[in-house]
């Protein structure tokens, strides 16, 4: 199979068969990354996916492989999301005490439901704020490694796994929330 | 009913709850793992939460396994919407 790399560079040489190519492999990942930080009913979320494939056929030539074709990928749709998003206003996270988050998570609730439903998982995924939305996926459900969704996310390895364990925590507070309201 | 939280094996619960990603990940070094797993054996509260936790990371990563397959509202397919992009970006679209 020829490499990503192999591929951009054909992308950036002009062939379209390699673009073909390329979206062909990464479209499902690149949908679903947008996808769980967009909400039901986001007009902008297919606009996200086609800028993006765009910016591949725009900078193809800039890639240089100092990381992997997926996190570069990944990278340019972060940077439409927010875009799309209005940057500004929408990352500033005020850390909520762990005690809290995590009561609010059910740490010592009696009653704690036995299993998890990956169709809900996604969707309430897509509600969270997207600083908790972005590394969940990166790293939970691409598989990125912490320094792979550190360049993802332009921040050092330290803050991927402080937002990571914040993420997880998140999730489940909603998840429960959505049981329980 | 409700749990409160204390101190178990030198270890107080909101302590495992901040070592609890670490603990999932397999990523504690052993003298903290070997406290955590103290704690954790005295501790159902934290047993019960961690289990929980354990079992969404399990689900997410389950669905790295799982064959991907396009959304079925997905109208274009993605060679035809990559190559209506590159011919728009080529200026020789219709």
């Amino acid at each position: 199979m020829e490499t990503d790399e192999a591929l951009l560079a054909r992308i950036a040489g002009g062939e379209e068969d390699a673009f073909v190519t390329f979206v062909e492999r990464h479209h499902a990942r690149l949908e679903r990354f947008v996808a769980c930080q967009t909400r039901p009913g986001d007009s902008w979320r297919e606009d996200a996916v086609q800028d993006t494939l765009v910016t591949v056929l725009e900078r193809a030539h800039t890639f240089e492989g100092r990381s992997s074709a997926v996190t570069w990928l990944l990278g340019i749709a972060r940077f439409k999301v927010l875009h799309h998003r209005q940057r500004r206003a929408r990352s500033r996270e005020v850390p909520e005490d762990l005690a809290a988050l995590g009561a609010r998570a059910g740490w010592g609730a009696g009653h704690i439901e036995a299993a998890y439903e990956l169709g809900r998982v996604l969707e309430t995924i897509s509600t969270l704020p997207p600083i908790h939305s972005e590394v969940l996926v990166l790293r939970d459900l691409e598989g990125l490694s912490t320094r792979e969704a550190a360049e993802v996310l332009g921040v050092q390895e330290a803050a991927v796994k402080s937002r990571l364990h914040r993420a997880r925590l998140h999730l489940m507070a909603a998840l429960r929330e959505e049981v329980e309201p | 009913m409700t749990t409160q939280p204390k101190t178990i094996a030198g270890l107080h619960c909101f302590d495992v709850l901040e070592h609890l990603d670490d603990y999932v990940d397999a990523a504690l070094p052993d003298d903290v793992l070997a406290r955590v797993e103290a704690h954790l054996a005295q501790c159902d509260a934290c047993t019960a939460f961690g289990g929980r936790y354990a079992g969404l990371v399990a689900t997410l990563h389950a669905q790295l396994s799982a064959p991907r397959v396009p959304p079925p509202e997905a109208e274009t397919s993605p060679g035809d919407l990559a190559r209506a992009l590159f011919r728009k970006s080529r200026g020789d679209e219709g």
